[in-house]
């Protein structure tokens, strides 16, 4: 009868062992690190050959702030930013964008919010499709309210309620219910993040990804 | 018979009881600070999942608070549960191995408890960080960008301090669980660092940020937290049952295959996006690959359980270290596989962007490393207080509320998941319809998580129960 066969484990010494151990852990390292860095770290916007403009374009001072709002309210845990192609799901179907969306699509997008869940839709065209700020405010203020039996949370406490002196604010949203003298507004954190919304809009052509 | 007895049993009786006594008490203030912390985390993380889940049925609930507010719950629950828990529960828990393998003391305890307070700090100035909008929203790299020095300070005290018991060692062969334990101190603090360097500090553009994120979410679940509670799992079986593990001699292929697979595979949760397809066919190559670690781990583990079982059949009864690692061990199969199916492009299809790959993440954090973790706290909390569990009986209340509500959470979600794929799929189905046919499934998935919660607190009540008794008789 032959003993137990352990793992081999040889007197090496200890700088050995970690050296091995290390480098096996570095293939990963080098293929999910240090490859994509050096391969798409080069990637920049380019011409729109009708327009003109360089896209994906960059966003104004008030959506890049929207997008710090996005951020801190976990925005992304529900809703994904990335169209797939037509073979490998419906996303084309359900409107959410003429096109699979590429790389090159979020080269100025910091932080990135690819997504991993779609409790809500897609996002990446939503600028596209509800253009309306105050569509927006209303939806975000009280969601079933605009769209019936969504499970989304009232994102309320990015507005306020005060009281109303002399005339009505421009941007008080047209609500019912409100006690007399008092309007609802929404803060600047609620007017950043619609504005960010407002902006996403990803129907451009790119040579790699063109919108038929 | 030569061939019966483990490395470690010999490890074992080498050491002598006394030397075995002195190395615990060396062991017991940091360690039972560090779990004490750690269920301190898991009781308030998983109230405050509780809390997520209820704001899901009830979109209006808490709406007014913005520090309550669902977006900002639910990242910080898991965060707690993941830095505030599993962190502390499986370093506490590598530490005692590894004194108990290298048959060394701590050196200078006090440094470990300082560590642990300051790993504490982070988590905790992370979570109000989280709390009042201040979030990254990387998955797993939510606490603010100024905790991670905080976090990275804890850790290497830490992390030096186990790696410099294991270079204090006899020389001799290493047990299987040494491995997973010097690798793990390793892997993590690069990964760590890698990730808050390129996402943080000098951020990188565009889609490599989501890449380097889902390594770094892989790497922390597969190399770091697996790890610790594979050592676990290996020692306490060979130990509790008195057997060499079955097929030892493959168990060093699987960990050489897992350092290599697990990280690579991290970013096949982005199929069908817009990463470069060289890259996600990389990582479904390796997430497929998986296989080959998981089925021979899975014979280690649970082939040692059953020939143990065989012989003495109310084995997992009596051991409670044993029932939860049994339970531990087979999650851990179920999560391999599903995400080995999860790695298929064909069925990734049906699943992504659902519940699916929640039910996946809860059975890994709750079923497979929470389970095992716990199985280790039954085995080393009473030799470190030097004190039995008062109660038998709480041990199986807690493990059935615990086991059923787990099975009950993460049926749901993987069932529910998989209609709202498949409703997700099909175009003709309207988006607002899906979430109420996945309702249901949710509402039950939330009364899983309640039994989960109850059962953790049984577990409280016997470990303070415990801790008190042990307080009291020794003044």
């Amino acid at each position: 009868m032959t003993g137990p066969r352990s793992p081999k484990t040889p007197q090496t010494g200890f700088f050995a062992l970690s050296l091995i151990i290390l480098s096996a852990f570095a293939a990963a390292w080098i293929g999910l690190v240090l490859v994509p860095y050096f391969q798409l770290g080069n990637l920049y916007p380019i011409q729109d050959e009708i327009t003109g403009s360089l896209v994906p374009p960059s966003l104004s001072g008030w959506a890049e702030e929207g997008r710090q709002v996005y951020a801190a309210n976990g925005c992304v845990y529900c809703h994904s930013q990335q169209v797939r192609s037509e073979a490998m799901g419906s996303d084309i179907k359900r409107g959410w964008g003429k096109r699979r969306t590429v790389a090159r699509d979020y080269v100025s997008e910091y932080p990135i919010f690819l997504g991993n869940s779609r409790v809500g839709p897609d996002l990446s065209n939503i600028g596209v499709r509800k253009p309306d700020a105050q569509w927006h405010h209303l939806h975000l203020y009280d969601p079933a309210k605009v769209v019936p039996g969504s499970p989304m949370p009232s994102y309320r406490f990015l507005y306020k309620k005060q009281r109303v002196t002399g005339e009505r604010s421009a941007d008080a949203l047209p609500l019912e219910g409100i006690e007399e003298g008092y309007e609802i507004v929404p803060t600047k954190a609620a007017k950043a993040l619609v504005a960010y919304l407002q902006s996403l809009d990803k129907t451009y052509s790119l040579p790699e990804a063109p919108s038929s | 018979m030569a061939h019966s007895i483990s490395d470690i049993q010999v490890a074992e009786n080498v050491s002598e009881p006394v030397e075995r006594a002195e190395i615990d008490a060396s062991c017991r203030v940091p360690v039972l600070y560090f779990y004490v912390s750690a269920l301190f985390w898991l009781v308030t993380g998983t109230a405050l999942s509780f809390l997520s889940t209820l704001q899901v049925h009830l979109p209006g609930f808490l709406a007014d608070t913005a520090w309550l507010s669902f977006g900002r719950v639910q990242p910080a629950a898991w965060d707690m549960l993941g830095y505030g828990w599993l962190f502390p529960a499986g370093m506490g828990t590598a530490l005692w191995l590894l004194s108990r393998l290298s048959h060394s003391k701590i050196w200078r305890p006090a440094v470990l408890i300082l560590a642990g307070g300051l790993w504490n700090l982070g988590v905790f100035i992370g979570t109000v960080g989280i709390l009042s909008g201040q979030g990254t929203s990387v998955r797993w790299l939510e606490f603010p960008v100024y905790t991670a020095p905080i976090l990275f300070t804890a850790y290497a005290l830490i992390g030096v301090w186990a790696v410099g018991m294991f270079c204090l060692r006899r020389r001799g062969r290493l047990y299987i669980s040494e491995w997973y334990l010097i690798a793990a101190f390793f892997w993590f603090p690069w990964a760590y660092a890698t990730s808050c360097l390129l996402l943080f500090t000098a951020p990188v553009e565009g889609v490599v940020q989501a890449v380097i994120a889902s390594w770094y979410g892989a790497d922390l679940v597969w190399l770091w937290w697996t790890p610790l509670a594979l050592a676990a799992a290996y020692y306490f079986l060979s130990q509790v049952t008195g057997r060499t593990i079955a097929g030892y001699h493959r168990a060093l292929t699987a960990f050489w295959l897992l350092a290599l697979l697990a990280g690579l595979s991290g970013a096949d949760q982005w199929i069908g996006g817009p990463i470069p397809a060289w890259l996600l066919t990389v990582s479904i190559i390796a997430g497929v690959l998986m296989v080959i670690p998981l089925l021979i781990i899975g014979e280690n583990l649970l082939g040692t359980l059953s020939l143990a079982v065989k012989e003495k059949p109310d084995l997992l009864k009596q051991s409670p270290t044993l029932r939860f690692i049994n339970f531990g061990s087979i999650s851990f199969l179920i999560v391999g596989f599903l995400g080995v199916f999860e790695s298929f492009r064909s069925l990734n299809k049906w699943v992504h962007f659902t519940y699916f790959t929640v039910g996946y993440e809860q059975l890994a954090l709750y079923g497979f490393l929470s389970m095992t973790f716990f199985g280790a706290l039954y085995y080393i909390v009473p030799r470190l207080v030097d004190r039995s569990w008062p109660r038998p009986r709480l041990i199986g209340t807690h493990f059935w509320f615990t086991a059923v509500g787990i099975a009950v959470m993460v049926t749901a979600l993987i069932l529910g998941g998989i209609i709202q794929g498949i409703e997700l799929a099909n175009a003709a189905i309207p988006f607002d319809l899906i979430n109420g046919s996945v309702k249901p499934f949710l509402i039950v998935s939330s009364l899983g998580l309640l039994l989960i919660l109850l059962g953790q607190l049984v577990f409280l009540v016997s470990f303070s129960g415990m801790f008190s008794l042990s307080l009291r008789t020794k003044r």
